[in-house]
């Protein structure tokens, strides 16, 4: 893949976060492929205390 | 109605993005006998923002922040209770149904084995990893996420760039890739004109105003805002330059950009120098040329001859004789851009005004939540939208700031954007309305509305319809930004 292929046709596109903004971008006749995403789980700040002492 | 039950309940490591939680915030307020609802992800500060609004706190505090919390208020208990009841049907109603729904980058290559570009909008904190990620897989990145750091930006421009890739972002609001809108994007014919912006309303300016003048986009690529600073020198501008240039349906090139570093601005005048394509520059700030300046420009440089905007400016703006007291114009922008612009025009007339996004540093107010004189406040910055949706989304924020500068004695004018396009609410102008009619209420029609719409008959939201939502609320409406904003000096007696 090269930056001037990306431009040469319409995007095919991996939405990362809002969903929202994948149901425009399909609206718009792209393709899509939506992650459902979520955030890593948080750790006990007193685990992550412990571990940076073990690491 | 009065409500005299309100329930809470929890949701263990479900993920909600804060437009999903204000659509679910929305709809639960809408079920039988609720009178409020409030889902947020139950951070600390989230808690404690349910608990000071009343909710019950023995509930609340045995959520942590990887957990939705969802509260309501409503005429009874059984009324309460039935409306969370329906928390997870209406989570799972609101699950995408147009798309292909996987749970990583690398399920989704699967699925889409040709994708090229990856588009992340999750929690800045979260948000480089995702774009590392999308880079080692050799894929290109449009970076909607704010709150990214700097250092982390610097790291995956330059590593888009040692790849031959490019990172869009972050906080990149707009880039229309072929025709495909990304973000805050409008409906725009496709044409000549191509865009870099560093400025996400800049570019949604830039390519409405050469849509409405009857041209048209080739592309439009945003870079971030950061992306021109000396920090970062242009590591994404100098690429989209790049592809434009060497592109055969660009034939002319607008750079819009609220700020440049020197150093990167000397280096950028080189590349500029050097392109075989005609490059007009826009860069707001005092003296410099306006969105619509550029956009004009633009058109005629392609050749064709800008026709008029398409949807006629207020002629006579009717309003009654104000106290003498009032005499500040208050601008309440959602756009960034817009704000920036409004402060040069108003600079150029003579005028400082402060911000929360000030053009000079020293006009920047003491408490971005009060105006001081002539004020212009960007709702769409970072301590308005750290967990909430952004203004073109969720206008609440926004509404409250129009009462409150309605309430103030000194407030002349109230000068506002509305932004349309794919991925901006529903009815941006409707969504106003209820605040701009409290404020003509409550100032005795002493206070002049003074508006612009960025958007086009292509939008979902239409520009005519969103245009004629804002009149009927007294509001007088401008072809452009820039004339919205000369025309808020005049009614504050300023001759620009």
């Amino acid at each position: 893949m090269t930056l001037a292929e990306l431009f040469a046709a319409p995007p095919k596109v991996i939405n990362v976060g809002a969903g929202n903004f994948a149901e425009a971008l399909v609206a718009q006749g792209a393709e899509v492929v939506n992650v459902l995403w979520s955030p890593p789980p948080s750790i006990d700040p007193e685990i992550e205390r412990l571990l940076e002492k073990l690491i | 109605m009065k409500a005299v039950a309100s329930a809470c309940t929890i949701r263990k490591n479900r993920y909600v993005d804060s437009v999903l939680l204000m659509h679910l915030s929305k709809r639960l307020s809408q079920e039988p006998g609720v009178t409020d609802a409030f889902l947020v992800m139950a951070t600390d500060a989230n808690r404690s923002r349910a608990v000071d609004s009343g909710y019950p706190e023995s509930e609340i505090k045995v959520a942590g922040p990887d957990d939705l919390l969802a509260c309501v208020r409503a005429v009874s208990e059984e009324a309460a209770s039935k409306a969370l009841g329906k928390l997870d049907a209406l989570l799972d109603e609101q699950r995408s149904q147009n798309t292909a729904t996987v749970r990583s980058i690398d399920e989704a290559l699967a699925a889409l084995p040709a994708a090229n570009i990856v588009a992340v909008s999750v929690p800045g904190a979260f948000a480089a990893n995702e774009a590392r990620r999308a880079l080692e897989r050799g894929l290109n990145v449009f970076l909607f996420s704010s709150g990214v750091p700097l250092a982390d930006e610097r790291e995956l421009k330059r590593e888009a760039s040692r790849k031959g890739l490019i990172v869009m972002g972050p906080d990149c609001g707009t880039s229309i890739i072929s025709g495909v809108g990304f973000g805050f994007a409008n409906g725009v014919r496709r044409g000549p004109v191509g865009v870099v912006g560093a400025s996400g309303t800049g570019i949604q300016a830039i390519t409405t105003l050469v849509h409405r003048m009857g041209s048209g986009i080739s592309h439009a690529i945003g870079v971030g805002g950061r992306d021109l600073s000396d920090r970062i020198g242009g590591i994404s501008t100098l690429a989209a330059l790049d592809v434009l240039d060497a592109d055969d349906t660009t034939e002319v090139i607008v750079l819009v950009a609220k700020s440049i570093g020197e150093k990167t601005r000397a280096a950028l005048g080189q590349r500029l120098h050097s392109m075989s394509k005609r490059a007009i520059e826009c860069y707001l700030g005092p003296a410099g040329p306006t969105l619509e300046d550029a956009a004009v420009e633009a058109v005629r440089a392609s050749g064709r001859r800008p026709q008029d905007f398409g949807i006629p400016s207020s002629s006579e703006v009717d309003h009654r004789t104000p106290h003498p007291s009032r005499r500040f114009i208050r601008g309440v922008f959602a756009g960034g851009t817009f704000c920036s612009e409004a402060q040069a025009v108003m600079l150029d007339a003579g005028i400082e005004a402060r911000s929360n996004a000030p053009l000079l540093p020293h006009l920047e107010l003491s408490d971005a939540g009060k105006s001081e004189g002539h004020s212009l406040v960007d709702m769409g910055s970072e301590e308005y939208t750290l967990g909430r949706p952004h203004p073109m989304i969720d206008a609440r924020a926004r509404c409250e700031r129009l009462v409150q500068e309605g309430r103030d004695p000194e407030t002349r004018v109230i000068l506002i954007d509305v932004v349309l396009g794919y991925g901006a609410a529903a009815d941006p102008a409707g969504d106003l309305t209820a605040a701009l009619r409290q404020v003509e209420r409550e100032s005795d029609g002493e206070i002049a509305i003074v508006a612009s719409v960025c958007g086009t008959e292509l939008d979902p939201q239409g520009l005519e319809r969103q245009t004629k939502t804002l009149q009927d609320a007294g509001a007088s409406v401008f072809d452009t930004s820039s004339r919205a904003a000369r025309a808020a000096l005049a009614l504050a007696g300023i001759v620009p």
